[in-house]
């Protein structure tokens, strides 16, 4: 799939003030929201993360999504207030091997002694500016009547 | 039942500098997630959040929510990386009547361009603190065994 | 000529698609796990040319049985992270189901069935200690193997249930092959443990790549109460495994024979073991006398399960499970003919089991060449889904844990990948 995430939101995820969250459901269609600062986007334009915890419930949601072709959705908010959701399907899960090893050292070499379930990457096919005042502006020309009459009296 | 919501948990959301996100499914089965500055706790402790833009899907997926008795999901995480994740099923939503004016006016003191489309309640159904260092402190503890065994090399 | 227009096995059972269809709780990507599991994969000659044995690990692929010619990666990783067990198969005049193919298209590896493309996979990688030598001069290779998050030495490599004909388990090709070789037997000597410490300790350089070490071997029935002397072997091999290590318990997962209370007071007390397996293999007292005939005439079944809740009192509820060979209750003249019977005297027996802390891990029978079921019929893929399913079930009702033989610590059992959500 082409990539989707512009060089402007690219950066806005590169930057270590901005907070990105993860949202998933689980088998019994329970959601879970939970931030994640190891999210960025590797070369191929897919979002990736680290999870460090082997009984997160965001590990057992995301392998569910996996098997069943189900979505996940992420959250960008930068330090600014701006505001962008992702919704995508994790495309694999790397548990083992070259890349997870090297991955593996590093975090412990930059985050001390930690340890790592998984690298997930996620494959994002949609994406929403959902800045309020982004929205609000959409919503007013939308629907430019579709608000309390008090706001539409002329004083 | 709902769940309680301590005094700790009740200050992080107050707290002007905490980041509250809100996660909910629609009826596809899609999560969506996004930040509502609106959260707060009513006194008898649940979760009330103003939903200021009607076409939000937000609004459509808490509404799905109130319907069938699904859960939505929020997040609030303080400016020291605290963070806590409350879930819970709504159970009102106030579209009209003096406490919705009420809360119509306060959004608007807030912003001329604010409008509001209705107040949720949400019953808490479980509480749970996310914080890395406490769930990291909780993995260890439940599951001591999940750990690479490099770890636990003499030289390591 | 495929196979199928030879047996018409397509014919006589619900296709993937059918059982997906039937099973909406069964993930398709464990389904097709546990298929290639029961059918095999084999190697197009692109997939073959995709193999490098400096990145890949690979073994003869017969090497279960001995002398293999060739070399194939012995697993594949799917690309929810877990991973198939299976190695090239190559088809027997008796074979009954055509395999699964491992194919390259667009430059990736992928499993294909009937010309549809079902899943992409990836080859298992090398330890980095595969290539280095002991202090003796041994190949590290020899005294240890591994998959791609667990460490594995076999202290033992005959099984001497072996030794009396036919008393051996009759789907097992891992041992079976020993009894024609004129090997010596295996010599643990001061030099071998010696091994064993510096591969240990240099298996786990590699950072990040073991998460479980593992041991298991053949059944050792010598000593003053049987198995006496197995248990000494395992707890001088572990011994040397533990200099490796600044702790005293660490993730070990042990395969071995049904050990008394005594005997696993002392793995427990001496070692750093903190789980324990023994395999019942086949859930069903009179099949167990058929296909486990040594194991029935030694310790019996009603005793191996008691030694299993024995296990419980000293590891706990959940730190205890057992290994079965799924689908080997239906093999032929004495298991079961129809799989609705088998599946519930299976289950039924298994919730009895659990019910007294003890989880299960079911391995996918394949009818390996060797064996001495090597001829008979494997259950269709809807009986392993619904074993898999019910398994699943079975632990979760009775609250267990599987951590040590699941997808990561293991690997090789459909029931156990399905505990990732729970």
């Amino acid at each position: 799939m082409a990539d989707i995430i512009s060089k402007e939101l690219k950066d806005i995820i590169a930057d270590p003030n901005t907070l990105k969250v993860l949202a998933t459901v689980d088998k019994n269609g329970v959601p879970h929201v939970v931030f994640k600062g190891s999210f960025h986007v590797n070369e191929e334009g897919n979002l990736v993360f680290y999870e460090v915890l082997e009984s997160a419930q965001s590990n057992k949601n995301l392998v569910h999504s996996i098997w069943f072709d189900k979505k996940v959705a992420i959250n960008i908010l930068s330090a600014d207030k701006q505001s962008f959701e992702i919704v995508g399907k994790p495309l694999k899960s790397i548990t083992a091997g070259r890349e997870f090893e090297k991955t593996y050292i590093a975090l412990r070499e930059s985050k001390g002694d930690i340890d790592l379930a998984a690298i997930w990457i996620i494959e994002p096919e949609q994406i929403k500016n959902e800045t309020f005042s982004v929205r609000v502006s959409e919503d007013e020309e939308k629907y430019p009547i579709l608000k309390h009459l008090d706001r539409l009296f002329v004083q | 039942m709902a769940e309680e919501i301590t005094k700790e948990i009740i200050d992080a959301i107050e707290d002007p500098e905490s980041i509250k996100v809100l996660a909910t499914i629609d009826r596809h089965g899609v999560p969506h997630v996004v930040a509502k500055g609106t959260i707060s706790v009513t006194e008898d402790g649940q979760i009330r959040y103003y939903e200021l833009l009607e076409s939000s899907q937000t609004n459509k997926n808490v509404t799905y929510a109130l319907w069938f008795d699904r859960q939505v999901a929020i997040n609030i995480i303080t400016k020291d990386k605290k963070s806590y994740q409350i879930k819970g099923i709504p159970r009102r939503s106030l579209v009209a009547g003096k406490e919705y004016e009420k809360a119509y006016v306060t959004v608007l003191e807030r912003s001329a361009d604010n409008d509001l489309a209705a107040v949720y309640f949400i019953e808490p159904v479980s509480v749970v603190e996310e914080s890395y260092p406490v769930r990291l402190k909780e993995e260890n503890e439940k599951h001591p065994l999940y750990i690479h065994i490099d770890r636990l090399a003499k030289d390591a | 000529m495929s196979i199928n227009d030879k047996t018409k096995w397509r014919e006589n059972e619900l296709s993937y698609e059918q059982v997906l269809d039937k099973y909406p709780d069964i993930p398709p990507i464990v389904a097709l796990k546990i298929d290639v599991s029961r059918r095999g994969i084999s190697y197009t000659d692109k997939a073959f040319a995709k193999v490098d044995p400096n990145v890949h690990h690979v073994e003869p692929y017969d090497y279960m049985i001995g002398h293999g010619q060739n070399v194939s990666p012995i697993g594949l990783f799917l690309r929810d992270g877990s991973v198939i067990c299976q190695a090239h198969s190559k088809v027997y005049d008796w074979t009954y189901r055509d395999p699964y193919i491992l194919d390259v298209v667009d430059d990736k590896l992928v499993i294909v069935d009937n010309d549809k493309v079902y899943e992409e996979a990836w080859f298992w990688e090398k330890p980095d200690f595969y290539d280095k030598f002991t202090s003796n001069g041994t190949p590290m290779r020899m005294v240890a193997s591994a998959r791609p998050q667990r460490i594995t030495i076999a202290p033992a490599t005959k099984c001497h249930f072996w030794d009396n004909p036919k008393e051996g388990c009759k789907y097992c090709a891992l041992f079976s092959g020993h009894r024609a070789a004129n090997d010596e037997g295996d010599i643990r000597d001061d030099k071998w443990f010696q091994d064993v410490e510096e591969t240990v300790k240099e298996a786990i350089k590699q950072k990040g790549r073991y998460a479980s070490y593992h041991m298991t071997a053949g059944s050792t029935l010598s000593g003053a109460e049987i198995f006496d002397d197995e248990v000494d072997l395992y707890i001088n091999t572990l011994h040397a495994a533990e200099k490796a290590f600044k702790v005293k318990k660490f993730p070990v997962k042990l395969v071995a024979s049904a050990f008394s209370k005594k005997q696993l007071r002392r793995m427990y007390e001496e070692t750093a073991i903190t789980t324990y397996t023994t395999d019942l293999e086949v859930l069903n007292k009179d099949l167990f006398g058929w296909v486990c005939p040594g194991k029935a005439k030694h310790v019996g079944y009603e005793e191996w399960k008691q030694r299993l809740y024995d296990a419980v009192e000293i590891f706990g509820r959940g730190n205890v499970d057992c290994g079965i060979v799924g689908g080997v209750e239906m093999a032929q003249p004495n298991g079961f003919t129809d799989e609705k019977e088998a599946l519930k005297a299976v289950l039924s027996e298994a919730e009895e089991i659990a019910s007294h802390g003890v989880s299960f891990a079911e391995c996918v029978w394949n009818t390996l060449p060797g064996a001495i079921f090597m001829r008979q019929k494997t259950p269709s893929l809807e009986y392993y889904v619904q074993l898999a399913l019910g398994l699943a079930e079975v632990r979760r009702k009775n609250g267990l844990n599987i951590y040590t033989d699941d997808y990561r610590r293991c690997g090789n059992h459909p029931n156990t990948d399905l505990a990732r959500i729970d």
